[in-house]
């Protein structure tokens, strides 16, 4: 079935660049997974201990990425934010699907009405600017980091559920599943074997690519200082700390900086290399 | 069995159909025909709910009918022109079977898989072929699976919309010969939607004529050639 | 006498898969009405697009030789082609949609027709709507406005300008219904009687090609596998001629 895209020079290049891409992803994801693990292996200083004697100090044997600005190990809080950065992105991911999956499903499948109700609702939240509906419900809940989940997680499933929801109309409009329907299946299986298969395959695809910006947003939140609060290790938090050691110690700023960039790029990675991969396949391939 | 009355279906100030009145008896064969965009498939869509029909009422024994819901959905069965964009691409054959069998609740749970296989064994498909799914199938499979599918349901009514438009002639006539059977075993009322009516000659008790929005000729098939009236209907007996 | 189309040998592959067409030969008279049937996927449209230089990559001429009034064609540039195609030879195709241009109307689509055919006569075109049975009404519509019988009748009346010596048919009926399909094979064989061109008509139908032809070719699997009357068909060698025939006349029958 690949024979024919193969035969065709140029995409067979398009077809490897993608493959390329998402397991380049993968393995950048697999190998943060690695770090976070890594403690349990590897001897680190803990996170939080600080050791006021050496603090701002470069890199060297003992801290391989140098120290903060209280001492504490720099590579080792590097890891420690791992699961707090990427967790929480995730976390944030996951509040947004709980929400937008179901609320795009039944809009898009009972139309009419219902469909119009949801989508004027969804519609009010959007039309609040992103970052300030998380702000407002961070002022109201007191800054933490799951305040910022949650803020986040509240103005970003609107739009999340208006994709899902031109999927579903997409999808359930195939002869196949007006067939299926015709043919005796009841609507719950309609849904979930004639429908949730067409979608899940790009839905995944903007599942990675949301994460990310949903991981550069929860940073952005913690720089300001609204979002996890010291002294949990999260980059965006550490890169708040090194506003003022700019000079003085340039790693404290790079290192975080770079995490984050090379967290995000993995999400974009796995996300575009996906879309390749799908946008050459045909359905049953799913 | 089968009562159409005052069927009309307008689309941009357009008629398509007007005041289509159309009757079919438990077990009868209708052939429909007329020139391509007449309205033809847009009727028999209307009649399962795939179309909306701005005027008019359809009575099925007697009582009035919803398309598409109740006891409509299942007695009143629909094949596609186009069989292969009619099956899911994530089931197969037999599965697809399957999921009609066990949607209408016929037969015993433990029985369908046998009852499935059955069905499509008797349309002509092997063991090996009933495994697989309709990407890997040719379009006369996937009609013979869409047919299976269609039957398994057990209806009062099947039609069937332009099944001979895509085929080359061998595959019509075995199309037409497996029609024959599936009519011979169980006996359901057919309306058969074709332009041609060459394939129907073999098939149908009775021929309807569609043109300009209205159905203009309806006879006994055996009356056609003799004593069709209409200049469409002489159009195509002079073809015969 | 010289034929106005000759084939020989053409054999035609992509790349160093089983060649698609093999060793096909035969001759077309001027003004012979031939038609060529198979099944699908037997290389009909292939031997068409063949003969018009219409072959892209990977798609090639691996052997043999095209001749329109002794010329050879196969290897002639594109600007050559461009000369021939058309008032040599000209093609419709099953869908016509895609031969009309869908930006423009149909009055400039066949002026430029009449400019390529040379032709100073104004009445031309509305003659040619004339044979083919359109409302000069049609001049001003566009593509989309036209159904597919109406499109047809249009690249027929466009061949009645060019009056090519040799016009192919490409399946031209196929996906319109039976009382359409009669009147454009009716303008077909009008065109046909009134600029004596050579027809080639391509179609899996049989029915179709006897209302037009009386020698038809049958195509099975890249290869000619017979050459002979149409009603002399269910008494051919080759199966494959010999199973079409019948299915034609058993889907005429009420058995």
């Amino acid at each position: 079935m690949s024979n024919k895209s193969t035969s065709i020079p140029a995409l067979r290049l398009g077809f490897d660049v993608g493959r390329i891409g998402f397991f380049a992803g993968l393995m950048l994801l697999a190998l943060f997974a690695a770090l976070a693990l890594s403690g349990m292996i590897v001897d680190m200083p803990p996170p939080e201990k600080m050791d006021l004697l050496s603090r701002l100090a470069s890199p060297s044997v003992e801290h391989p990425l140098g120290t903060d600005h209280l001492g504490r190990d720099v590579l080792s809080r590097i890891v420690a934010a791992i699961p707090v950065s990427m967790g929480a992105a995730m976390s944030a991911m996951a509040a947004i699907l709980a929400i937008s999956l179901p609320w795009g499903l039944v809009a898009g499948l009972a139309g009419g009405r219902v469909d119009m109700v949801m989508m004027r609702l969804a519609d009010i939240i959007m039309a609040f600017p992103t970052l300030v509906l998380a702000l407002a419900i961070i002022g109201f809940m007191g800054a933490s980091l799951e305040a910022s989940i949650i803020g986040v997680a509240a103005a970003w499933w609107p739009s999340n559920a208006r994709l899902v929801r031109a999927l579903v109309l997409s999808a359930s409009a195939r002869d196949f599943v007006r067939g299926a329907r015709l043919g005796g299946a009841s609507r719950l299986r309609i849904v979930f074997r004639h429908i949730l298969p067409q979608i899940l395959p790009p839905l995944a695809v903007i599942i990675s690519l949301e994460t990310a910006s949903v991981l550069l947003a929860l940073s952005s939140l913690s720089f300001l200082g609204i979002g996890a609060q010291p002294p949990t290790p999260e980059w965006g938090a550490m890169l708040n700390e090194a506003r003022p050691f700019l000079v003085q110690a340039p790693h404290m700023l790079i290192v975080p900086g770079f995490a984050v960039t090379l967290s995000v790029l993995a999400f974009n990675l796995v996300g575009e290399g996906l879309r390749e991969l799908l946008d050459k396949r045909e359905p049953y391939e799913w | 069995m089968l009562s159409i009355r005052g069927l009309s279906k307008h689309f941009y100030g357009v008629d398509v159909l007007n005041g289509i009145n159309l009757d079919i008896k438990a077990g009868e064969v209708v052939g429909l025909i007329g020139r391509s965009g007449a309205g033809k498939s847009t009727l028999a869509r209307c009649l399962v709910g795939l179309e909306t029909l701005d005027q008019g009422e359809i009575h099925l024994n007697g009582s009035p009918i919803e398309p598409g819901q109740g006891y409509a959905r299942q007695h009143i069965q629909y094949l596609w022109q186009d069989p292969t964009q009619a099956l899911s691409p994530y089931l197969t054959a037999r599965a697809a079977v399957i999921e009609t069998l066990s949607g209408f609740r016929i037969g015993t749970a433990n029985k369908r898989r046998s009852q499935a296989e059955e069905i499509l064994n008797d349309l002509g498909l092997d063991q090996a072929t009933i495994l697989r799914r309709p990407h890997s199938l040719s379009g006369g499979q996937c009609q013979r699976v869409a047919l299976a599918r269609a039957v398994a349901a057990e209806p009062e009514v099947l039609i069937l919309d332009e099944p001979f438009s895509s085929l080359d002639l061998a595959t019509q006539i075995s199309t037409i010969h497996l029609l024959r059977r599936v009519h011979a075993k169980r006996k359901p009322a057919m309306l058969i939607v074709s332009h041609d009516l060459a394939p129907l000659r073999q098939l149908a008790d009775r021929i309807a004529v569609l043109d300009d929005a209205h159905i203009v000729e309806d006879i006994a098939l055996d009356e056609f050639t003799a004593k069709a009236s209409h200049p469409l209907s002489r159009a195509y007996a002079g073809m015969l | 006498m010289v034929a106005a189309l000759s084939v020989r040998n053409l054999s035609i592959s992509a790349g160093r898969d089983a060649p698609l067409l093999s060793q096909l030969s035969f001759d077309l008279a001027a003004g012979e009405r031939v038609g060529l049937i198979g099944a699908s996927g037997c290389g009909k449209s292939l031997t068409a697009a063949a003969l018009c230089g219409l072959l892209r990559p990977p798609l090639q001429v691996t052997e043999g030789a095209v001749q329109l009034d002794n010329r050879e064609v196969l290897a002639l540039p594109p600007t050559e082609w461009r000369n021939i195609r058309g008032r040599q030879i000209f093609q419709i195709f099953q869908s016509p949609g895609t031969a009309l241009s869908p930006a423009r109307r149909i009055g400039p689509q066949l002026t430029e027709t009449a400019r390529i055919a040379r032709v100073v006569d104004v009445q031309t075109i509305t003659k040619a709507l004339d044979n083919v049975s359109l409302d000069q009404e049609v001049l001003k519509l566009f593509p989309y406005q036209l159904s597919g019988g109406m499109k047809q009748r249009v690249l027929i009346a466009m061949a009645l300008i060019l009056r090519p010596r040799i016009l192919i048919a490409d399946e031209p009926t196929t996906g319109l219904d039976v009382l359409t399909e009669r009147e454009i094979l009716a303008a077909i064989n009008d065109m046909v009687d009134e600029t004596g061109a050579a027809l080639l008509f391509i179609s899996h139908d049989l029915r179709a090609v006897r209302e037009v032809a009386n020698r038809t070719l049958v195509m099975q699997d890249g290869r000619l596998v017979e050459d002979t009357h149409v009603s002399d068909l269910d008494n051919s060698n080759a199966p494959a001629a010999k199973s079409l025939a019948e299915a034609a006349m058993k889907l005429g029958s009420t058995c």
